[in-house]
């Protein structure tokens, strides 16, 4: 019966680690703020320290709401929100590796096929299978990409080897 | 100068005569305005060759034309994606989207596409008229009421978009400390930038938008099938022209709210600064405030897309009063348009009405014509639109994160600005899992600066004295609402107990 009660106590404990991250980056953000500004004219310090205090102020509030929760037993700091579904954690790392890779490799290889290799690469991360799919999609948007954002709008993005074998058809 | 019936129809056979003009201006805008990153200003800038070739008045009619349809367009990927194509969109998500993922998104769609043209259309004709009376607003607005107005809208996004209100503030705060990055205005000393160059001139607010909405929208989305739950699949694969009527019944039912809060973002609009973000805001909390049922708000109420989306248009017209009246851009757009007016050697702010009435007066007419234009072409387009929420998510993801990443590079063209839209992406993941809502910290990247300028003008005019923000009576009022609407919900929550408890003795 004990144990059953406090099994039942446990699973009914919220989970606010997770809601903690916010607080901490923004207060951390505003403590190296106003480390920044300590030897600036008062001008150049006065709203970062006043939009600095408060916002330290107010993670203050929460985190004591926070402790007063957990010495009544509310809560613990599992970070469960923030994670959940856990089965989808390496589908949601790989995309974001692709997403970090977009901008690295771009300079280099150009809009066009960096878009092409993006898209192809995240539809396999994400389960994609069918071929044609796999083809239409990576072909599709860099081909509408560089129509409507390259040659349409003559927006300048990172030229490659596409952007240059374009240019020398045309 | 004054209106006759006679100049009125004139000005209007005249705007209607350059169709050829606003029609493509109207697909390009509602294009642009559905991609993130693709604001009114930067097509605008885009084109910026094309407008100087052409007459003034047919440049500006295309301006004003691209700059209303974007603002309609920016609704489109908020309700269908969450993913506002414009900031003054951001408000459109809190019940556009809970409609789309209950499989309601074409009565959505056609919600906003009404409260847009409705909101534009009423707001544009009574700024034809009242031009020089609402020139006037500005005069009674400044640095001192503006720091509070601007606080007073962040308060307003926290308050409404947040789970509670400490989390909103904390947002709110960190999206406004975030805004004061950058090199200081006067000595030009560089602060919280990390040493770098690129943020010297701040944060870049299209990459903010695109990684704390979009970005972070999409990481969000891989985690489910599809945007629409189980339960809206049905409705949302049927999608049919009874969905369209429905959406226009409702809309015509709530003429009214449609009318008012309209009238909210055009007061804002006025405001130099203020903008559509915050216009859209301020109307969905005080149609809120003033509902018989708050409580549906945030749950996919009708009237929670009618308000930011009438406000949002609202302001179109409000941002260029105080260009043609006093020659001072009310945001980014009308900056554009003033440096369109200058190229061609046309003079703005009150000898704009003096040496060129009809091409003033006509700027608003082609929008009044705009707006016809606008709900003809964009009604039959929300039923293929809404089949957007039954894509996988899947297939969805990879093409928001490509397509977007492409806005944030496009107004300074830096790679360095991916990088951004990516960190912002990261902490806008986290503050959707953990409920703080992204709109809250966008806002307050947004306001950061402004507030910033206005505070030290303040405090420059007043020798440094704090207390000259309490020294204004429009001021102190806007601090009693401010300071009321922190209070409200609280207010709200003891009267329900209250209520709750009488009900049980």
């Amino acid at each position: 019966m004990t144990t059953e009660t406090a099994r039942q106590g446990r699973t009914k404990k919220r989970s606010v680690g997770a809601d903690l991250v916010i607080p901490i980056m923004a207060a951390g953000y505003a403590l190296y703020y106003i480390y920044t500004v300590l030897d600036y004219p008062t001008e150049a310090q006065i709203n970062g320290l006043f939009l600095g205090i408060v916002l330290c102020l107010l993670v203050v509030v929460l985190l004591a709401r926070v402790a007063a929760q957990w010495f009544r037993g509310e809560v613990d700091f599992g970070m469960q929100r923030l994670l959940a579904p856990l089965s989808m954690i390496p589908s949601r790392l790989v995309f974001l590796g692709l997403t970090i890779a977009y901008i690295v490799v771009i300079p280099w290889f150009g809009f066009t096929l960096t878009t092409f290799l993006f898209v192809l690469g995240s539809l396999l991360a994400l389960g994609v299978r069918s071929k044609k799919l796999l083809v239409l999609m990576p072909l599709l948007s860099a081909a509408g990409g560089y129509i409507f954002f390259i040659a349409m709008l003559n927006t300048r993005f990172p030229k490659g080897p596409v952007e240059h074998f374009l240019a020398g058809m045309f | 100068m004054e209106l006759s019936a006679d100049t009125v129809l004139e000005l209007f056979l005249h705007s209607l005569s350059l169709w050829w003009v606003i029609v493509p201006a109207i697909v390009v805008g509602i294009i642009m305005g559905a991609i993130p990153g693709f604001a009114a200003h930067n097509t605008i800038i885009i084109l910026l060759p094309l407008t100087l070739m052409v007459p003034v008045e047919v440049a500006l009619t295309f301006m004003v034309a691209l700059y209303c349809a974007t603002h309609l367009g920016g609704g489109i990927p908020a309700i269908l994606m969450n993913i506002p194509g414009t900031g003054g969109a951001a408000a459109t998500t809190l019940d556009g989207h809970e409609m789309a993922k209950q499989g309601k998104a074409q009565q959505a769609l056609v919600l906003a596409f009404a409260a847009s043209t409705l909101g534009g259309l009423i707001t544009s004709i009574v700024t034809l008229f009242a031009l020089p009376v609402l020139s006037l607003v500005g005069y009674y607005v400044h640095s001192v009421e503006m720091v509070v107005i601007m606080l007073f809208g962040l308060t307003l996004i926290a308050v409404i978009a947040a789970e509670d209100t400490v989390k909103g503030l904390i947002a709110g705060f960190f999206g406004l400390m975030l805004g004061a990055m950058g090199a200081d205005h006067v000595y030009a000393a560089p602060r919280g930038t990390f040493g770098l160059l690129e943020l010297f001139d701040g944060v870049p607010l299209i990459p903010a938008l695109i990684g704390l909405f979009a970005i972070s929208e999409a990481f969000v989305m891989i985690e489910q099938e599809t945007i629409v739950s189980s339960k809206g699949q049905d409705r949302a694969q049927r999608a049919s022209w009874a969905d369209t009527f429905e959406g226009l019944r409702i809309a015509a039912a709530n003429w009214w709210h449609i009318v008012w809060t309209s009238f909210i973002g055009l007061l804002v609009g006025v405001l130099p600064g203020a903008g559509a973000s915050i216009g859209a805001f301020v109307a969905y909390q005080q149609s809120r405030f003033f509902s018989k049922e708050p409580e549906k708000y945030g749950t996919g109420y009708a009237k929670g897309v009618l308000a930011p989306e009438a406000a949002n248009n609202g302001v179109t017209s409000g941002t260029l009063v105080p260009l043609l009246a006093i020659g001072i851009p009310g945001g980014s757009t009308a900056a554009v348009m003033m440096i369109v007016l200058q190229f061609h050697g046309v003079p703005f702010g009150p000898r704009l009405f003096v040496e060129s009435p009809l091409l003033a007066f006509g700027v608003i007419m082609s929008m009044v014509v705009a707006y016809i234009f606008m709900i003809l072409t964009i009604l039959p387009m929300a039923r293929y639109l809404a089949k957007v929420t039954v894509i996988p998510t899947r297939l969805l993801a990879p093409m928001i994160v490509a397509f977007t990443l492409v806005g944030a590079f496009v107004p300074r063209s830096f790679v360095f600005d991916l990088g951004v839209a990516v960190a912002f992406g990261v902490i806008g993941y986290i503050a959707r899992k953990t409920g703080y809502h992204v709109a809250a910290i966008l806002i307050g990247v947004i306001l950061g600066p402004l507030v910033e300028q206005s505070y030290i003008r303040a405090l420059r005019i007043s020798l440094g004295d704090p207390l000259v923000l309490f020294s204004s009576t429009l001021g102190n009022v806007l601090w009693v609402m401010l300071v009321l609407s922190l209070a409200m919900p609280y207010i709200l929550n003891w009267l329900r107990r209250r209520k709750a408890a009488q009900a049980a003795s």
